[in-house]
């Protein structure tokens, strides 16, 4: 019962194949926009999507919520066409929903440019030139598409099992090729390669559930299965949807349990202007990661800019249109349309939105300057807070003053470590000089252990043998001052080792 | 009022075409509106519009192929184009077809209503020229 997918480019051939593989091996052919469909069905906006990637890329940073609903539905879709039996699907790069399901037979089908563009000007009637940036332009496109869903380049041929190229072979006599590699034991299901694809299907299905449900369709949750166990993990502001949940997945099949868990902690990132492109993102990102922790972000606007305490509106809705078809598609003004609400706060809402993409999304806040530290409730349980870049506008030296005191107010309220982003680069930088520091230390370290346990004998005597008190008031002061040298030596290699392990 | 800016609208959902057909006719522009894009194409022969808006993926020609008819005979006419089927090969084929605009569904009324009134100011505009999105 092979399962194979075919991704390709347009116009290379790849449909083809895909037909003539599936007509050999006597099973359904699908393609990509079967799957999408199936999104569209659960008010995905795929043509939102498809249409912002290609007039708009930018755009694109505003759908992080939309994506993981879209991965969602269409995993789902290929899962329950994957457990039925033999298939081949055809679209780009979709064994990556099926990670770790080893009966899957990766194609990769290419084609030479020269016969992509005659295909291309023979079905749509252009010219050389236009046919050649038409197939450039949809490439462009594709690639686009895939690393917004995937993260990759799927033009790397190492997330394939086999790449076909059509130029010199028949597609008769590539699709034989393929059904010959299909038949081989690697491919074959196993029960542990069928329970992974069980698997993946239930956790697409459920996370479907959840975001269509009103009740936690504005829930940040990672779910995951293990053989009919879901663990659902959500973020600790979202704790009012923890007792929703089973609720919400009541009677879908294939549970056994469900178990709710919370992200375990958050962090606070406090700054005048968010970048999901900066130094800090990345390392709050690792943080994060590390302490399994949500992170919330607090914008500080100048002094009066902001009243009071305001949350951000993330953009992108959360509840998906259950009947998406009765308004064909066009929305009165009062309406919203999906992915319209781009908020006040464009750069909260686009870091917001790269920390959702990694599982990482708290809320997003911004206040004024004079209303900190006050308006951050100290009940939420924060684990760490960074101050990054505040005050901007002012001069250097009354800005590091002000940020001082800052960070002392808040650290004061909250009772909570809080540091700046000099504290968090070197806290998780490990550099060329690090690394030589450990390398003297470690050789510092070795020598001592080599030289007291190569001199036990008289180093006793030294520490004990002298019985004037010159010579005890000397052995005191060696103590004093080789032991605290030798033990800070030895922590600060150690705190390098942890550093390089990711240990905290 | 926009006197003599003829438009139509071409949508095999009916409800489409009576939103944005009500729409339009608000703005004081000439509209007419078909679920049956063969029939469209019909009237397209027989009058000149200054704007088509058409959905992609309708029973008889699509409308690649009204977008297509246009160009050949009518390419003057501004085309912006509706869909909620949008594909990567349809965005970019729509948008090199010459189409104004690609407006993927679901779609606010206000979205279509700038982008027309933007053509009809294009079209009074001295040069009468119009700008072309893709």
């Amino acid at each position: 019962m092979p399962i194979v997918t075919v991704s390709r480019g347009t116009f290379s051939g790849g449909r083809m194949l895909a037909e003539e593989l599936a007509r050999k091996l006597g099973c359904a052919c699908v393609e990509s926009e079967v799957l999408s469909d199936a999104a569209r069905t659960f008010g995905v906006p795929v043509s939102r999507l498809k249409a912002a990637m290609v007039k708009a890329p930018t755009a694109l940073r505003g759908f992080a919520r939309e994506r993981e609903m879209y991965l969602a539905c269409i995993t789902a879709a290929l899962g329950e066409r994957a457990l039925g039996g033999s298939l081949v699907y055809h679209g780009h790069a979709a064994h990556l929903l099926l990670p770790r399901v080893n009966h899957v037979l990766r194609v990769r089908v290419m084609a030479d440019p020269e016969f992509r563009i005659k295909a291309a000007m023979s079905r749509m009637n252009l010219s050389w030139a236009q046919a050649k940036k038409y197939v450039r332009s949809v490439d462009a496109d594709r690639a686009r598409w895939v690393d917004f869903l995937y993260g990759i380049d799927w033009t790397d041929p190492s997330h394939y099992d086999l790449v076909v190229n059509l130029e010199h072979v028949s597609v008769a006599n590539a699709a034989a090729a393929v059904c010959s590699m299909a038949e081989l034991p690697e491919f074959r299901p196993t029960p542990a390669s069928t329970q992974q694809l069980e698997d993946i299907l239930l956790a697409a299905r459920a996370r479907v559930r959840l975001g269509v449900d009103p009740r936690t369709a504005t829930a940040d949750v990672r779910v995951k299965a293990h053989q009919g166990i879901l663990s659902v993990t959500h973020m600790p502001q979202q704790a009012q949807v923890a007792p929703l949940i089973p609720v919400v997945l009541e009677g879908l099949e294939g549970i056994k349990e469900i178990h709710t868990a919370i992200a375990a902690t958050t962090l606070l990132w406090m700054e005048e202007q968010f970048s999901a492109a900066s130094d800090s993102f990345k390392h709050v990102l690792e943080i994060a990661e590390r302490w399994d922790s949500a992170v919330e972000l607090l914008k500080v606007a100048p002094e009066s800019a902001d009243a009071e305490l305001r949350t951000v509106a993330v953009g992108g809705s959360a509840v998906y249109r259950s009947e998406p078809d009765q308004d064909g598609g066009v929305l009165f003004d009062a309406d919203e349309a999906p992915g319209d609400d781009a908020g006040r706060d464009e750069d909260v809402t686009a870091t917001l939105d790269a920390l959702r993409a990694r599982g990482r999304a708290g809320q997003g806040h911004a206040v004024g300057a004079d209303r900190l530290p006050g308006a951050v409730d100290p009940a939420t349980s924060y684990s760490l807070v960074l101050v990054g870049n505040v005050f901007a506008s002012r001069p250097e030296a009354i800005r590091g003053r002000l940020a001082r005191e800052l960070r002392n107010a808040v650290a004061d309220h909250l009772r909570v470590p809080v540091v700046g982003p000099d504290e968090i680069r070197a806290r998780l930088r490990v550099g060329p000089r690090q690394i030589g520091g450990l390398a003297v230390g470690l050789l510092v370290v070795s020598l001592v252990y080599v030289l007291v346990f190569s001199n036990q004998e008289a180093i006793l005597r030294f520490f004990v043998g002298g019985g004037t008190v010159p010579h005890r008031l000397l052995a005191a002061l060696v103590l004093l001052l080789v032991v605290p040298s030798f033990a800070f030596l030895y922590g600060s290699c150690v705190n390098v080792v942890t550093k390089l392990l990711r240990f905290d | 009022m926009k006197p003599g800016f003829r438009l139509l609208i071409v949508d095999d959902e009916s409800i489409v075409c009576e939103r944005l057909g009500a729409e339009m006719t608000k703005l004081g522009l000439e509209v007419e509106t078909f679920t049956d894009s063969s029939a469209a194409l019909e009237r397209i022969a027989a009058r000149r519009f200054d704007l088509v808006i058409t959905d992609i993926k309708m029973r008889g020609p699509t409308g690649i192929e009204v977008m297509h008819f246009l160009r050949e005979n009518y390419p003057a006419t501004k085309v912006i184009v509706i869909t909620g089927f949008a594909t990567v090969e349809t965005a970019r084929e729509a948008l090199k077809g010459g189409a104004v605009d690609f407006l993927p569904k679901p779609f606010k009324l206000s979205q279509l209503r700038e982008l027309v009134l933007s053509l009809v100011a294009d079209r009074s505009a001295p040069d009468g020229g119009g700008p072309t999105r893709a």
